[in-house]
């Protein structure tokens, strides 16, 4: 069928469909090119980068939990400068639009990586890690703490000229308030949902099983909480969400845009199904038009559009 | 690297935790090197939500069949165990860098624990076509572990076995005897597997007759291509970025990686 509009935007910069891949779940694009054809995709948000490279926690790294795991990585990569020469030439040929993950240290440093990569035609957008729980330093302290969301998206905002999406911790008591933050500092989009905290425990050690004791939760497992989130936010705020957490399949991604995401992001799922993110385009297409609908931005929040007056309560 | 739909050519019980899996694999067992592993997804279900690495047992590379060697430890193997003959099994693979085969016309000793054994037999045979000889020692907890032995009798110039309860060959752990294995056989590598306790040993011992040793190191992992970074081995160079166990190994040279603090 022609004329079917597949896509999404987020400011300037044009997706061609609405399945991209998260953060820490692809790398930089080239592992997954080798099986499959990642020019199918959306995009690609690469892994976190940070000003300089990461060594990454130690010990133990990530645990299988009940349709999840959890993960304590600790943002190791090579850092920013290394992303733009290594990395960022290659992923540009894979044809797919490529979101630089960047996560601050302290609040200069998202300004600083904010302007090295401003340059970068081969960047489509920022997305702003502000909810990494695995870094002390910086992570979830800002994605936390609703001024220093203000003063992180006001600041990338300001050294830059690409998109900027903010990537919000779940890990906080009313997430739509981070979100109106951001977006009243000029956020372009928002990515919701990043990992739940969480640990397990050893019990013949006796102790944590994670080198950094607490982890992210990701996964089948947070699905249902990521979108209610989505599901909440979208109707508090105008910019587009990407919507993740525990996504899946196809199903799973249609309940994100009926909950009010304009996009969404595969995660875990990746590791166990590398093709399963370009069954997900399809998927979709194919619900669009067997449903009669001209495009995939049709079905964004049909699940409370349709009728304002369900209430969004807190709790059951 | 194949993502393949395998069919289950035969799956046999070596005893109550030990199974070897065949599977009639296009491309994935013409490819496989000795000491790669594969990701087998144990069913489609969301729990549990990651494939399984398995090391590459041996291979009929003109059947193309892939011999996989598991232990039942935990919910993904339970369900694996159930698998049948004629069932479709989903591999990627093959993964991983695979043990140094530049050996030829000399003396390798292959050091196995437990499970460890694996990935030794498709090194033994690979390196018998290179006209060196092998000696295999392998030690297990107890004679049920040692069912699946006589396939190395073939390619080995002699196995040795010790069991931790004496059921079996020599009594305690394989690691007692290697010094009188390589006093006496004088090999010029060894080639080890087995849990990290061990290989921490064999290193030991290895540098102290100043013979080569490569480890093939476990790890928990999750995606095996390098893009997760969960599975994390610390480098002997301090300073340098963490090994992936997944792309940079499994096997590693014993001296470029710690073994001491990781258990």
């Amino acid at each position: 069928m022609t004329g079917f509009n597949e896509g999404f935007k987020i400011g300037e910069a044009e997706f061609k469909n609405t399945v991209l891949t998260a953060s820490g779940t692809y790398g930089f694009g080239l592992e997954y090119a080798r099986l499959i054809d990642v020019s199918k995709l959306g995009g690609i948000a690469t892994k976190g980068l940070s000003l300089k490279p990461k060594m990454g926690n130690s010990g133990e790294r990530i645990y299988e939990t009940p349709g999840g795991m959890l993960n304590s990585i600790g943002l190791e990569n090579p850092g920013v400068e290394s992303f733009i020469k290594d990395y960022l030439p290659k992923a540009a040929k894979l044809g797919t639009q490529i979101i630089a993950n960047i996560s601050g240290a302290n609040l200069e440093e998202y300004g600083e990586m904010a302007e090295a990569l401003d340059d970068q035609k081969d960047v489509a957008a920022l997305e702003v890690n502000i909810s990494c729980p695995n870094v002390k330093a910086g992570g979830i302290a800002f994605g936390t703490d609703i001024n220093m969301v203000r003063k992180v998206t006001a600041l990338v905002k300001a050294k830059t000229t690409k998109p900027v999406i903010i990537k919000l911790s779940p890990n906080v008591t009313d997430i739509t308030q981070f979100a109106m933050a951001a977006e009243a500092e000029g956020a372009d989009a928002l990515s919701m949902i990043n990992t739940l905290i969480g640990m397990g425990i050893d019990i013949n050690k006796r102790k944590p099983i994670l080198g950094n004791v607490i982890g992210g939760l990701s996964g089948p497992a947070i699905k249902p909480v990521a979108l209610r989130m989505v599901y909440q936010t979208a109707q508090k705020v105008k910019i587009p969400i990407i919507g993740m957490g525990g996504i899946s399949d196809t199903r799973d991604a249609l309940e994100f845009l009926l909950a009010g995401a304009s996009g969404i992001m595969t995660g875990t799922i990746n590791f166990r199904e590398p093709q399963r993110s370009l069954e997900i385009v399809d998927g979709i297409k194919n619900y669009c038009i067997d449903n009669g609908f001209k495009s995939v931005s049709e079905i964004v929040g049909l699940a409370w559009k349709e009728d304002k007056n369900v209430k969004v309560n807190s709790c059951s | 690297m194949y993502l393949e739909d395998c069919t289950v050519i035969s799956h046999e019980k070596i005893n109550d935790r030990d199974y070897i899996l065949t599977l009639q694999t296009e491309k994935i067992a013409q490819e496989a090197k000795a000491g790669q592993f594969v990701q087998l997804k144990v069913a489609d279900i969301i729990d549990p939500v990651l494939r399984r690495p398995i090391s590459v047992h041996t291979v009929d590379r003109e059947k193309g069949h892939l011999k996989l060697y598991y232990q039942v430890l935990g919910k993904g193997t339970e369900i694996l165990k159930r698998t049948k003959a004629g069932d479709t099994l989903n591999i990627l693979g093959p993964l991983g860098n695979g043990f140094d085969l530049t050996l030829k016309d000399s003396k390798a000793l292959l050091v196995g624990g437990g499970l460890g054994q694996a990935p030794l037999l498709l090194l033994a045979e690979e390196l018998g076509k290179r006209n060196n000889e092998v000696f295999l020692a392998l030690g297990t907890r107890d004679e049920l572990s040692l069912k699946n032995v006589i396939c190395f009798d073939n390619v080995c110039k002699e196995v040795q076995v010790a069991t931790e309860d004496g059921s079996v060959g020599f009594k305690g752990y394989i690691t007692n005897n290697l010094p009188a294995i390589i006093e006496s056989f004088k090999p010029e590598i060894i080639y080890a597997c087995g849990p990290n306790i061990m290989m921490s040993k064999i290193k030991e011992i290895a540098a102290k007759y100043n013979i080569k040793c490569q480890v093939s190191l476990e790890t928990r992992m999750a995606c095996g291509i390098g893009v997760c970074l969960g599975c994390t081995v610390v480098p002997a160079e301090e300073g340098k970025p963490y090994l992936k166990a997944c792309v940079d190994g499994p096997v590693f040279w014993a001296e470029e990686v710690v073994l001491d603090d990781w258990i």
